[in-house]
């Protein structure tokens, strides 16, 4: 893909579930988005957040006064923050065209925990994904995490590989600095940020 | 909220209407907290000292919208900020005193209706409540008008003695996007009371009907006909008119671009009543069909068809809308609908994948788990319905659970336990009349559960009925110390307002011994055996009970931890003790999302990142398998 043009809006869908700072993350790319002039839409599905509940955020970045939801089968991007729920949203989203960054670390829901439900081989979940899209990138984003200090930082290391894959608008350097300007465990999220960056350069 | 005039800021929908109360010069808000509405007041909440204006956490709508009357009527602007669900509470406060005007001071309603009830029991739409209650209603379709509609809102109602609700629906609410700050106002109107100007409508109430309705048809004639909220684009002779208001707007707008119809024109309602009669009529005139899409009901719908009847019946243009089957009436609008009710009204096919690929793209989740919907781990409600469930089964099944709204509602995913959900305070009402039909052969013992803000929202009447009327109901309050649903604000119970100050405390308890429960009972859920023996205990008295389960929110006690540096209680399972498949009351019955089930051993295990630390598993355990490590 070109560096230098984008698709006017360009879309990029965040599925993940409560806790898991997919709100956070899509606030992030857009203050970065907006520091170069762009309008910036960001959709969220986040009522049942705090509950174990899915959630969803649609970012948009244009030169116009665009509408906050994506159409079906419309995103340039996706960047699932747990396998299932990319594979959930992804099928909703994806086109032949779009590219995936997943973590293909599980959230497991709480039948699945409580052993009433099986939660699907994960080799199952990566396959399908793959037949859904042009380019997947996976990591596991929560083991880089605790590399970097704290396995919550996970969203802060995908912000980083949606960095390093250079597929955006949006630039490596405009988003370090939305990071850097996190207060709390700045560090650890600097190291997280680049260790998403690292990891995806490697496969890119 | 405060920043510089000028500057460009990316916000939700409702700080921009909170941005855009501080620029009208609001000196007076106060709200209940309800989903998608609870950020404007939480905004406002915390520039309130330093703007000098007056900010409240109401017990309920109503009461905010009446205490915001009161400023009104003494000369400040005053606004009330609510979900739909609180509209419908104050409906019968709404219709009196906009008859009666609200003196001097300008009276904004904001109400945040919520399609496909994402956080919300039912659907709704405040329009045509609006538009029955004689109020003015406007309608905003961006961030930017979300923030400059406010201050309009002021001016149209002070200067013409109108109250003006103010409609956003949750794409709106709680979407993200750049809107430009104006300057915020400096001026604090002093509270003036006016003894000469009394808010009746005595002694003939329905001559002051006719004055309302005359001060609306002012608004549609001086304001509504020419205002520049509302907007055309497209040809003068469009070959198909399309008719929104709101958010849909903007889905309606990216779809016409996307279909590539230059002979489309979009009219953007943003008056919604009094409906700009002559503009809407103009309009109607150029064209031979009309698609209206709009959030929830047909309101534009049914209003503009009623219109057209004016028009001579050959010119009137054919109609497509929810009353044709051509947009769903249920659930809400998107861009995907904007497309797809475009094209077939146009007869055109559109399709953003092959589709080949979208039928392949539909199967593939079929592997995915779904998802319910839990209490936290550590979450007190969970080992209060947990009580509940093994006082009932002691007491041979016999036992009904009523709900009421809060976190507490996830009671109905809970083993079913709660039994119905309806609105704020229904369940109390509903276990009063179930507790007084024994006469009629139930004899089941009645179990009404509701949370502390709920409870002094719209309980208070239903208690008082149940011991008026001695009915047999016992009330269950799951006190966690806060409207934990909408965002941790605080209540009566409390002893905080709504800017963090400390305030006298309400206690449930007492509430519930002066209106004349012969019991009251306050217990620890985590108390788990305590709970057990007293909820079933109230299930088999003659005096009439209630028990007030007392424990804060996990969020917040986490919360606390963290600020304090403190480790959370780490807790692990014996697996020699471990009954393992036999029995699975921790995982399966219990159901904390910490309590997993190791596939690998068989037996249950404490997964450490996920649990808080509560530790009433070690309590639920029957066979004492599970240990709190030594620190």
């Amino acid at each position: 893909m070109s560096n230098l043009t984008y698709d006017d809006p360009f879309n990029i869908v965040i599925a993940g579930v409560g806790g898991q700072g997919n709100v956070l993350s899509s606030r992030l790319i857009a203050d970065a988005a907006k520091t170069k002039g762009y309008f910036v839409a960001i959709g969220e599905t986040y009522g049942a957040a705090q509950r174990g509940g899915s959630v969803m955020s649609h970012i948009r970045i244009s030169k116009h006064d665009v509408g906050p939801l994506i159409p079906k089968h419309s995103t340039h991007l996706l960047l699932g923050f747990e396998p299932i729920e990319a594979l959930r949203v992804g099928s909703l989203y994806m086109n032949p065209e779009s590219i995936a960054i997943v973590n293909m670390h599980p959230v497991h829901p709480i039948e699945v925990l409580t052993g009433q439900l099986e939660y699907p081989p994960i080799q199952d979940v990566e396959n399908r994904l793959r037949s859904l899209c042009s380019r997947l990138f996976t990591l596991d984003a929560v083991n880089l995490a605790q590399q970097a200090g704290d396995p919550l930082v996970m969203n802060t290391v995908m912000v980083g590989a949606l960095a390093g894959a250079n597929l955006t608008p949006v630039k490596e350097n405009m988003l370090e600095k939305e990071i850097s300007k996190i207060r709390r465990l700045k560090e650890v999220n600097l190291n997280a940020f680049n260790l998403g960056v690292e990891a995806i350069k490697k496969n890119l | 909220m405060t920043g510089k005039a000028g500057d460009t800021v990316i916000g939700l929908g409702n700080d921009a209407i909170a941005r855009g109360a501080l620029e009208a010069g609001v000196q007076f808000a106060a709200a209940y907290p309800g989903t998608p509405s609870s950020e404007i007041l939480g905004n406002l909440a915390t520039i309130s000292k330093e703007s000098g204006i007056y900010v409240e956490w109401s017990v309920n709508e109503k009461v905010a919208f009446e205490a915001a009357t009161a400023a009104a009527w003494t000369g400040l602007r005053a606004m009330a900020s609510m979900k739909l669900n609180g509209l419908f509470v104050l409906l019968d406060s709404l219709v009196n005193i906009a008859y009666t005007g609200h003196g001097p001071g300008g009276l904004v309603l904001v109400v945040a209706d919520d399609p496909f009830a994402h956080s919300s029991t039912a659907e709704g739409d405040a329009r045509p409540l609006g538009f029955y209650s004689d109020v003015v209603v406007i309608e905003p379709s961006t961030h930017q008008e979300a923030k400059d509609i406010i201050p309009y809102a002021f001016e149209l109602s002070e200067k013409h003695g109108v109250i003006v609700m103010v409609r956003e629906t949750t794409r709106l609410a709680h979407s993200r996007a750049p809107f430009k700050l104006g300057k915020i106002s400096r001026t604090l109107r002093t509270a003036k009371f006016d003894y000469g100007l009394p808010l009746h409508n005595l002694p003939r109430p329905h001559l002051r009907h006719g004055e309302l309705h005359a001060r609306l048809e002012k608004v549609r004639k001086e304001e509504f006909e020419k205002s520049p909220w509302n907007r055309y684009d497209g040809p003068a002779k469009p070959s198909l008119l399309i008719i929104t208001s709101g958010i849909a707007w903007k889905y309606i707008r990216e779809a016409v671009e996307t279909l590539q119809l230059q002979d489309v024109g979009i009219l953007r309602i943003a008056t919604i009543s009094p409906l700009p009669k002559a503009l809407i009529l103009d309009h109607l005139k150029t064209t031979t069909e009309v698609l209206f899409f709009e959030e929830v009901d047909p309101y534009l719908e049914e209003q503009i068809r009623s219109l057209a009847s004016e028009m001579p019946a050959k010119t009137i243009p054919k109609f497509y809308g929810k009353l044709t089957g051509h947009i769903p009436n249920f659930g809400e609008v998107d861009i995907n609908l904007a497309i797809k009710s475009i094209a077939a009204v146009k007869k055109l096919t559109y399709t953003t994948a092959q589709e080949e690929y979208i039928n392949a793209a539909s199967k593939a989740p079929d592997i995915v788990p779904r998802r319910l919907l839990t209490f936290c781990p550590g979450c007190p409600h969970r080992p209060a319905y947990y009580s509940i469930y093994r006082a009932i089964k002691r007491n041979k099944g016999k036992g009904i659970v009523t709900g009421d709204i809060g976190c507490y509602s996830l009671g109905v995913f809970y083993h079913g336990v709660m039994r119905n959900q309806h609105s704020m305070g229904a369940g109390v009402g509903i276990a009063s009349g179930l507790g007084k039909l024994d006469q009629f052969g139930l004899t089941d013992p009645i179990i009404s559960v509701v949370g502390d803000s709920t409870f002094f929202h719209a309980c208070l009447p239903a208690l008082v009925n149940i011991v008026y009327n001695q009915s047999k109901a016992v009330v269950c309050v799951l006190d966690n110390n806060a409207t934990a649903m909408t965002g941790f604000q605080p209540h009566p119970g409390t002893g905080l307002t709504a800017t963090g100050d400390v305030t006298s405390t309400v206690p449930i308890e007492r509430v519930l011994k002066g209106i004349g429960f012969q019991s009251v009972s306050v217990v620890d859920p985590f108390n788990i055996k305590d709970s057990i023996d007293t909820v079933y205990k109230a299930l088999n008295s003659e005096e009439s009970q209630a028990i007030v389960f007392r424990r804060e929110c996990a969020l917040i006690t986490n919360r606390q931890r963290r600020q304090r540096q403190e480790p959370t209680p780490v807790f692990k399972v014996d697996t020699d003790k471990c009954f393992g498949e036999k029995c699975k009351i921790c995982s399966v019955e219990f159901n904390c999302p910490a309590c997993v089930w190791d596939n690998e051993s068989n037996k249950a295990r404490i997964e450490v990142t996920l649990c808080n630390g509560c530790g009433v598993c070690v309590d639920i355990c029957p066979h004492n398998a599970i240990y709190q490590v030594e620190k």
